[in-house]
Parts: C-alpha cells; sequence; structure tokens
C-alpha cells in the first residue's frame, strides 16, 4: 500500500468516526418523568467504592427501578470537585457526601437543597452531634451518615523495646502531650524510625484540638465566625509545640498525609493519632502488635478530641431529588441500610442503634487488639468531641490553616506564620460576597 | 515503503522542473486563495474559538466582576495588586520560568543530537526518555513524592555518597528546585522529541558539505545545524514556555504551593482561587492576567525568532 | 543528520556516547521501574527497604500478581478502554484538523492570514483548566456530557498543533506547490499526496502533542464524564485514593498499564521518524 493511499484513508476513517460520535451524541436518551421508571442515581463520594458497596446493593435490591451510579474522587480534590460541578450548574450529580462542617457553607451557596422530610423526627434515629453539624440557619442540610473520632495508636513491639510501658486505655489515665512525646522520643532512641505522628498531619480536623485544650478557641470569633483569631497565647502555645515535634525529629517532615498510615504498618512509627476505621486493616497484618489509647491532651487542660463526619446531601440541580432522599433516608434512618453502610468500611455511625451494633462489633475487628476500644470512643464522642467552627466561611479557613500548619511543620516560625494567616484570613473573608 | 518515497520524490522533481515563472494574476489569487484558506482552516478554527476563545471571553467579563456585584469594572485587578501573597506568586512564576524553561530546551536540545547518533539501541534510549511524559500525572507526582522523602531513595542514594539528609519539598529553599527537577524529568525527553523529528529532517547534504569546507563539529553544530533545527526550535521554545507557565499537578499533589508560597506558581494559585476558595472572579481575573503576560513573552519571542516568516 | 562528520567520534568513542544515552534512559526510567516493581509486591510492602536503601525497593521478595487481578475486576479496564478510544478518535480527527490549519496558513497568501494565525496563538496561550467551568457548563446545555464526544472535543482543537504544522509546512518549497498547480492538480490532492506523505516526521510530532494533552487529561473528565461507565484511566486511577488509605498496589498496577499503550504507539511510530530521512532530499 502506498502511504499516499493511507494518509487518506486515515483522513476518511477521522471525519466517519467524528461524525458517527456526532450522530451518538445527539440520539442520547431523554430523561423522563414517568415514577415507576427507571431512574439512575448519580452519587459522588470521598470514599472508595468498596465502602459503599455493601450499602448500595441493599438499596437496589428493596429498589429495583434506581439504579446507584458511584463515582469516587480522591479527598484531596473532593471538595473542590462539589464546588466545581456546583458552580456549573451540573445535573448530572444527584447525591454527594457532605463534609459536616461545610454545611454553612455549601448551604448559603445553595450548593445542597434542605431536607423536605420530617426534620423533628430525626432526633429519635440520628446522634445529636452529628444533627447539630449538619444543621444551619435552622434547617437541615443532609443527613449524617458517618461520624467520627480518633484515637491513639500505638506499637507494642516498639514501645517494650524502650522499656514503656503500653499507656492505658481509660479516658482519665489520658497521657498528657508532653508524656507523649517523651515517651516517644525514649522509642526512637530504642529503635523506632519515627516517634510520633498525627495521621492528618497538617490539617486543621486533628490539629484544632490543640488550640482548644489551651484556651485558643478555634481560630475564628465574632457572632458569624468570620473574623480571624490566632494571635493568641492557646494558639501560639499549640503551634510552637507542633513546631517542636518536627524541630526536634520526633515527627518526620516530608511525608504525605497518604503515606503515614503505611509507616505505622511497616512497625516504623512509634504511635499515631488516627480514625478508629484502621482497626480492621491493622488486625490484618500479622507482624504488627499494636494497641488503642485515647487522644492526648496538654498537661493541665480538659481533653478534646475531633468529630464531625459525612452526610449526604442533595444537589439543587438534581432532577431526581425524591429518588435520592430515599437513597439517602434508607442509609441513615433505615437499620438495614444504615448496618449496611458501615459493612465495607467500619466507620463509626451516625445512627443510634447502628452505632451500638458498630462498637459490639469493634473489639472483634481489632482482632483483640484493642478491648477496650467501644468503651473509649462511646467516652470521646459523648465528652471531650469538639465541632469545627460552623460558618459559611469554613472552606476559606480550612485551606488558609492547612496551608499555615504544613508551613509550620516544615519549620516556619509559628508565631509569625500566624500572624500571616491572620492578615490572610482577613483579606480572603473580605472578599466573601455580602462582607 | 521505499517505493513510495521514490515516487513522491519523483513528482516533486518533476512539478519543479516544469515550473513555468510568469506573472501571477495577483488580485485574483489572492482571493482564490483566500477562499482556500478558509476551507482549509475553517475546521480547526471554529473548534479553538468554540472551545478555547469563547470561554476565555466569558472568564474576561467574570474577571470585571467583583463579587457580589454586578458592574464591571477594575476591583479585581485592583485588589491583586496589594496583595502581597499575589506579587510574591509573580515573582516564583517568574523565577521557575526564567530557570526551567532554558534548562529544559538545552537538556533536550543535547539529547535530541545524542539520541540521532548511530548508537547501539539509540531508539530504545529514546522511547526510555520520552516514557514519563506519558505516566499519569498523579503517579507520577506521588513516585517523585516518595524519592525525595526525607528517609526516601534520594536521600538514600545521597547517603552513600557522604551526603546528610536533604529537606528537599520540605524546604523552602529547595522546593522550588525539587519541582523543576519533576517538571524535567517529564518534560525534557517530551519537547527532545520535537527535536528529533527536526533533526531527522535536515538534509545529510549540508553537514557533507560542511565537512568538505573543513568545518569542525562545533562549526558545524553552530552554523549548519541550528539555522536549519530553527523551525522545530522556534516550536519547542514558544510551546515549552506556554506549558510552562500551566504547571500544575506537581505542585497540588506535592507542595500545595508551600512552604511559605516558595512552590505557588501560577496555575496552582488560579486553582486554589477559583476550586478551593470559591473565588471565581479573582481567579478569572489572574487568568486574564496570564494570558496577557505569556503573549507578551510569546510576541517577544516571535519577534527574536531568526528567520521569522 | 550530522552525525556522519563528527570528528569528535575520535576523541570520544562511540561506546562513551552510548553510555551517555542509557544514562539518561535510565534516568527516565529508574522511578517507572520502582512503579513496575511496587505493583508486583505483595500489599505491606510496597515502602520497604525505602531506609536505609536496600535492593528490595527495585526486587520484591516474592512476586505476586495480586494487584493486577484485583485491577481486572475493578472499572479500571473499562476507563482503560474509554482512554484508548478517546485518545484514538482525538488523534485522528484532531490530527486531520490541524494539518488542514495549519497547511492553510502557512501557504496560501491573503489578507487577514495575520488575524487568523493570531487566533491560533491566542488560543493556546489560554491555560484549558482554568476555562474548563464556562465550557462545562455550556457541553451540559449542549447534552454532550457524559459523550464520547464531549470528552473528545477539547482535544480536537489543539491550538500548539496547528502552530507546529504551519511552521513545518512554511519549510516545504513554494516551487513545489506551483508546480503541482500546473500539473493540474486540486488543492486538497495537492495536499494530500504531495505535501503530507512528506510531513510525516512533523505529524507524529503533532500527533505526540494531541495524545500527550488527551491521555494527561483529568480535571475535564472530572466535570463532564461524571458516569462511571465514562471515566477515564487517570481518574480511575486517582479513585484508588481513600480517605484515609491509598492502595498504592492497584495504583501502580494501573500506571504500568496506562504506559505500556504510548509505549508500543512510540516503537511503531518512530519507522516513521527514520523514513523521513529518506525523503529530506526533496525539500530544502
Amino acid at each position: 500500500m502506498t502511504s499516499t493511499r493511507k494518509t487518506r484513508r486515515l483522513l476518511a476513517a477521522g471525519v466517519a468516526v467524528t461524525l458517527a460520535m456526532a450522530t451518538a451524541a445527539c440520539s442520547a436518551p431523554e430523561p423522563t418523568t414517568d415514577p415507576n421508571a427507571e431512574i439512575e442515581l448519580q452519587v459522588l463520594g470521598a470514599e472508595d467504592i468498596s465502602a459503599f458497596q455493601p450499602a448500595i446493593d441493599a438499596f437496589q435490591a428493596e429498589n429495583p427501578n434506581i439504579t446507584i451510579i458511584y463515582n469516587s474522587v480522591p479527598f484531596a480534590q473532593f471538595s473542590s470537585t462539589i464546588q466545581a460541578r456546583m458552580s456549573a450548574r451540573d445535573s448530572g450529580l444527584d447525591v454527594y457526601m457532605v463534609d459536616e462542617p461545610r454545611v454553612p457553607f455549601l448551604g448559603s451557596s445553595e450548593f445542597v437543597v434542605p431536607y423536605p422530610g420530617d426534620a423533628d423526627a430525626l432526633a429519635e434515629t440520628l446522634n445529636k452531634n452529628d444533627l447539630e453539624a449538619v444543621t444551619w440557619n435552622d434547617q437541615i442540610w443532609g443527613l449524617p451518615m458517618w461520624t467520627s473520632s480518633q484515637v491513639l495508636y500505638y506499637n507494642k513491639a516498639l514501645l517494650a523495646q524502650a522499656g514503656i510501658p503500653d499507656p492505658s486505655s481509660a479516658p482519665e489515665d489520658r497521657l498528657t502531650w508532653e508524656e507523649l512525646i517523651d515517651q516517644a522520643t525514649a522509642a526512637q532512641a530504642a529503635g523506632a524510625q519515627y516517634g510520633f505522628s498525627f495521621q492528618q498531619v497538617d490539617r486543621y480536623y486533628q490539629l484544632q484540638t490543640l488550640p482548644e485544650t489551651l484556651g485558643g478557641g478555634p481560630g475564628l470569633t465574632g457572632d458569624d465566625l468570620l473574623t480571624p483569631d490566632l494571635e493568641n497565647d492557646g494558639w501560639e502555645q499549640a503551634m510552637e509545640w507542633y513546631a517542636s515535634t518536627f524541630a526536634d525529629g520526633v515527627s518526620p517532615r516530608g511525608i504525605d498525609v497518604g503515606q503515614i498510615p503505611p509507616l505505622f504498618q511497616d512497625g516504623k512509627l512509634a504511635f499515631m493519632v488516627g480514625t478508629p476505621v484502621y482497626v480492621s486493616s491493622f488486625a490484618a497484618i500479622d507482624t504488627l502488635d499494636w494497641g488503642v489509647a485515647p487522644m492526648p491532651t496538654f498537661e493541665g487542660t480538659d481533653a478534646a478530641t475531633p468529630t464531625d463526619g459525612w452526610a449526604l446531601g442533595v444537589s439543587p440541580y438534581s432532577e431526581k431529588q425524591e429518588a435520592a432522599w430515599k437513597f439517602i433516608e434508607f442509609l441513615t434512618l433505615d437499620p438495614e441500610g444504615s448496618a449496611a453502610s458501615i459493612q465495607g468500611k467500619p466507620f463509626p455511625s451516625a445512627n443510634k442503634a447502628t452505632q451500638e451494633d458498630y462498637l459490639a462489633q469493634l473489639p472483634e475487628l481489632a482482632g483483640g487488639h484493642a478491648p477496650e476500644i467501644s468503651n473509649l470512643l462511646t467516652y470521646e464522642l459523648e465528652n471531650t468531641a469538639i465541632h469545627r467552627p460552623r460558618t459559611t466561611g469554613y472552606v476559606v479557613f480550612e485551606e488558609v490553616m492547612n496551608k499555615a500548619f504544613a508551613d509550620i511543620r516544615n519549620g516556619a516560625d509559628p508565631v509569625e506564620r500566624l500572624a500571616q494567616a491572620q492578615r490572610d484570613l482577613g483579606a480572603v473573608f473580605g472578599r466573601l460576597p455580602g462582607n | 515503503m521505499s517505493e513510495s518515497t521514490g515516487r513522491v520524490s519523483d513528482r516533486a522533481e518533476r512539478a519543479v522542473r516544469r515550473s513555468p515563472h510568469r506573472p501571477p494574476a495577483r488580485r485574483r489569487a489572492q482571493g482564490r486563495e483566500a477562499v482556500l484558506a478558509l476551507l482549509f482552516t475553517a475546521p480547526a478554527l471554529i473548534a479553538l474559538a468554540v472551545l478555547r476563545l469563547w470561554p476565555m471571553g466569558s472568564a474576561l467579563t467574570t474577571s470585571l466582576l467583583a463579587p457580589g456585584s454586578d458592574v464591571l469594572g477594575l476591583e479585581n485587578f485592583r485588589y491583586l495588586f496589594s496583595d502581597p501573597a499575589f506579587l510574591e506568586m509573580v515573582r516564583v512564576t517568574v523565577l521557575f520560568s526564567v530557570i526551567v524553561n532554558p534548562l529544559q530546551i538545552v537538556l533536550a536540545l543535547a539529547l535530541a543530537v545524542l539520541l540521532t547518533q548511530r548508537l547501539r539501541g539509540v531508539r530504545f534510549w529514546r522511547i526510555l526518555v520520552f516514557l514519563p511524559a506519558a505516566v499519569p500525572q498523579a503517579v507520577s507526582a506521588i513516585v517523585w513524592g516518595v524519592a525525595l522523602r526525607p528517609d526516601g531513595p534520594v536521600n538514600g542514594f545521597l547517603a552513600t555518597l557522604g551526603i546528610d539528609v536533604q529537606p528537599f519539598l520540605s524546604s523552602k529553599d529547595q522546593a522550588l528546585f525539587s519541582i523543576i527537577v519533576i517538571v524535567s524529568w517529564i518534560g525534557v525527553g517530551y519537547w527532545m522529541m520535537f527535536l528529533i523529528a527536526g533533526l531527522l529532517d535536515i538534509p545529510a547534504m549540508y553537514s557533507e558539505a560542511a565537512a568538505i569546507d573543513g568545518a569542525g563539529w562545533w562549526q558545524t553544530f553552530w552554523f549548519v545545524i541550528i539555522p536549519q533545527l530553527r523551525r522545530p526550535l522556534g516550536f519547542v521554545l514558544v510551546a515549552d514556555t506556554v506549558a510552562n507557565f500551566l504547571v500544575f499537578a506537581p505542585v497540588q499533589i506535592l507542595t500545595r504551593g508551600g512552604p511559605e508560597g516558595a512552590t505557588n506558581l501560577v496555575m496552582f494559585e488560579i486553582y486554589s482561587r477559583a476550586y478551593q476558595y470559591g473565588d471565581l472572579s479573582l481567579a478569572a481575573a489572574e487568568t486574564v492576567l496570564l494570558v496577557l503576560i505569556v503573549l507578551a513573552i510569546v510576541t517577544l519571542q516571535f519577534r527574536l525568532l531568526p528567520g521569522k516568516d | 543528520m550530522f552525525e556522519t562528520y563528527d570528528p569528535m567520534r575520535r576523541k570520544w568513542p562511540r561506546r562513551f556516547w552510548t553510555v551517555v544515552a542509557m544514562a539518561a534512559g535510565i534516568y527516565a526510567l529508574l522511578p517507572l521501574l520502582w512503579v513496575l516493581s511496587s505493583s508486583l509486591k505483595p500489599a505491606g510492602e510496597i515502602f520497604a527497604g525505602l531506609s536505609p536503601l536496600t535492593p528490595q525497593v527495585l526486587i520484591p521478595s516474592s512476586v505476586t500478581i495480586e494487584s493486577y487481578v484485583a485491577l481486572a475486576t475493578s472499572s479500571f479496564p473499562l476507563a482503560l478502554f474509554n482512554s484508548l478510544f478517546i485518545v484514538t478518535v482525538t488523534v485522528i480527527a484532531g490530527l486531520a484538523m490541524s494539518a488542514l490549519a495549519g497547511y492553510g496558513l502557512a501557504v496560501f497568501r491573503f489578507r487577514g492570514r495575520a488575524i487568523l494565525f493570531a487566533i491560533v496563538v491566542i488560543s493556546f496561550l489560554i491555560p484549558f483548566d482554568a476555562v474548563a467551568l464556562p465550557l462545562a457548563e455550556l457541553f451540559r446545555d449542549w447534552g454532550l456530557d457524559n459523550t464520547y464526544f464531549g470528552l473528545i472535543l477539547p482535544g480536537i482543537g489543539n491550538g500548539f498543533a496547528v502552530f507546529l504544522l504551519r511552521q513545518f509546512f512554511l519549510g516545504i518549497p513554494r516551487e513545489l506547490i506551483e508546480a503541482a498547480r500546473v500539473d493540474g492538480m486540486n488543492e486538497f490532492g495537492i495536499f494530500t499526496r504531495i505535501v503530507l506523505p512528506m510531513s510525516k516526521p512533523a505529524l507524529i510530532s503533532a500527533a505526540q502533542l494531541i495524545f500527550v494533552f488527551q491521555w494527561q487529561s483529568f480535571l475535564w473528565p472530572l466535570l463532564i464524564a461524571t458516569d462511571p461507565r465514562m471515566t477515564v484511566a487517570p481518574v480511575a486511577l486517582a479513585s484508588f485514593v481513600g480517605q484515609f488509605e491509598v492502595d498504592f498496589g492497584l495504583m501502580f498496577a494501573g500506571c504500568v498499564l496506562t504506559i505500556i499503550v504510548p509505549i508500543g504507539v512510540l516503537l511503531y511510530a518512530q519507522r516513521y521518524f527514520t523514513e523521513s530521512v529518506a525523503t529530506s532530499g526533496t525539500k530544502g
């Protein structure tokens, strides 16, 4: 074959394929309004599909005319993807995971719709903390599915090597941060590669508790929580301490959040603060001997632990809102659906009954490594859990703070960096509409 | 293959031989050529207008609207030029461009020359050098993130040479340099391919003639090869400059603009304004400024290019 | 090619330059070897041997294909197929359009030529990701979301490719084209039968531009291909990043499969790089 003819054939094929595609695009099925017709619900989450599959299967078994199409986007890009798609008035998204502290932002931006059902009845089924978290301007903007808390994981072998006794799992015998760092340093001296790390090492979610316990507040003040308040003793003291853990080499710099759990799994990290969801994956590693203790607090302060979880919300641009709420109610309010929602991955549930079952199963999931974990979680969720600030400015606030935490971790002067974050926040809050 | 290429060159030669030299009927020819040109260019130009210029026009309108206002004005631009973080971003982006573009072009040219020599397995090495450009950016960023960890393989390698642990991405002095290494790992092989195509297209008779004249390697390279390579080189210069203004994924995944803004390049800035802060009008204003600045630079490059058409 | 008259060859033996070429290739390859070996490691061993650095980094203690098996049952094969299909159509259609436009801008003399060329230049200065939002809205109005057509279109209009081909076509001697006209050949015939056959290296370079743009595209599919059946490989790879855990094994195995395609295409395309040397005698 001559190359000339080949080139021409390629060109012709190109034109033909392009035309065929154009026709295919035009003949796409029209959306229908018939209630008994097949409905496809588009769901977007920040967890991979294995977390949702059991719940989706259960829902589809009960609602054969509804098909759930689940998509996931990594957590780091999740919030920006939602913003992009909602700003573009995307009708191809019906249900999405709502990070609870973002409720005021999403609600005020009209990126989610308020719950149309009986809001007063929800308190019977769902836990109070998470219901509070999805309430803003007297409306409920999504139904909470999972809640969250944090525990301190420790590597028994690394502690034993340094002659350190296992920390107690009782909330009243909580370690102080000062003690923790001493022990972590000792463990490191005895052979652990790193002493301690937060799992979400430069995120507000875990770090908010540090200034809060020292009386520094959440970092925002004023009626709308739109006034930055970072230049106070509590914040400065907390960040000086946080900076010192890296400066002294007890905590690692330059390792991404996603690579911290593998450090603990590989036996290179003595202590890690992280989610109870890890118990099942840690229990699956034969070579790892670990335990669970309460998250520490500073000496002489009352403990605080992170909370807030994931709710499910409905997009205002969805054309299938009725079916969308049906799906959400199944995963959050229905006993069977709610139970299925934590089968894929062991998240603490925002549904009271499911949470009881979850707590009953958790020690077994942990493979005997954490017999007291259920009591601990119950205690933390009831007594020490603190919300993140509920404000329309939270999304921007979190971005600015996470950048500040990353800089402090990498060696920026904590006090100066907080002052800069304070200025940055003033500037970006000034640009929020209506400010 | 040789049959077909032979036929083309025969036909071309015959055509050249018969080419008459008579004055063209200028105006009519111009009109005819304009119609032809429109026919040839219409599909691509329509695509570019709809897929690039139209949304850019929409961004331009957005950039003139202050948040919560529906009056056109320059408020967003005024804000940007009084924002120290924005000015610092401009400084970082300029510094990055000034280093990364010459570096990539020189390395790409050197490798292109090397990999067009008759060496054992040369085609295979070419493909290897190009491969990083085909790796999904999310993965290459993760790989480099692991490689540059304080306890990662790069530091492990340095340790065998007796060099202390380097902080790389977590140091404000080294982070930008690290990003330059990463984007060059991707970019050098990519741009090299365009230069290889250009080098292979230079007829051997030029260097033969130079050799007969007694020119050395460097003389041949500078006075024969480089002028012959001016079009592909011009393309790579312009396209690489533009591409490096758009570096995004490694910054987003590895440094998020930090430490202390040291790697806050313009595309990440635009992304975080638009999609993280939700400030679409400021992001649009930055996009407009970016396009204007790159336009100015590229216009300058066109003027400086030798043998301008 | 000018290597035949390389006097340096006498001072620096060919073997030395071969070693330099190998070194460049291996430098480019090393991170990918880590990806390959990690994709064959048992789960939990991926970060083993990093510090202190041991050969375990590149050599798995035992080879397992469990990541590939898990990948085969996930949505990744479909995503890879989608990417392949999309990129194939994009390259063919985009190349046809860019070649036509590049030729139109290079060969014909007419008033307004500078303006048309300026449109091309400005179009490639516009960062696509920065204007993706309004465009996504427009595409959705047209019902192009979740269609292959909607995913392909943005890759087709590639100003860089038009620019590159125009640069190349400018180098074609005008007499060649004028002579063909006198020969009675029509313009499209000249384009397809004389110009294109002698432009293979430039066409391959332009194809490379279009290919890499589409192969790497991430934000656009995220906005417009929301149905998992329409998802593409880079997005599918990113979805192995969970909230608390990253499935590095799956991600690296997927990455290996994603790179195999370009390797194959390149191996094939390289034939045309050498072939062009034979034809280059016709132009100067």
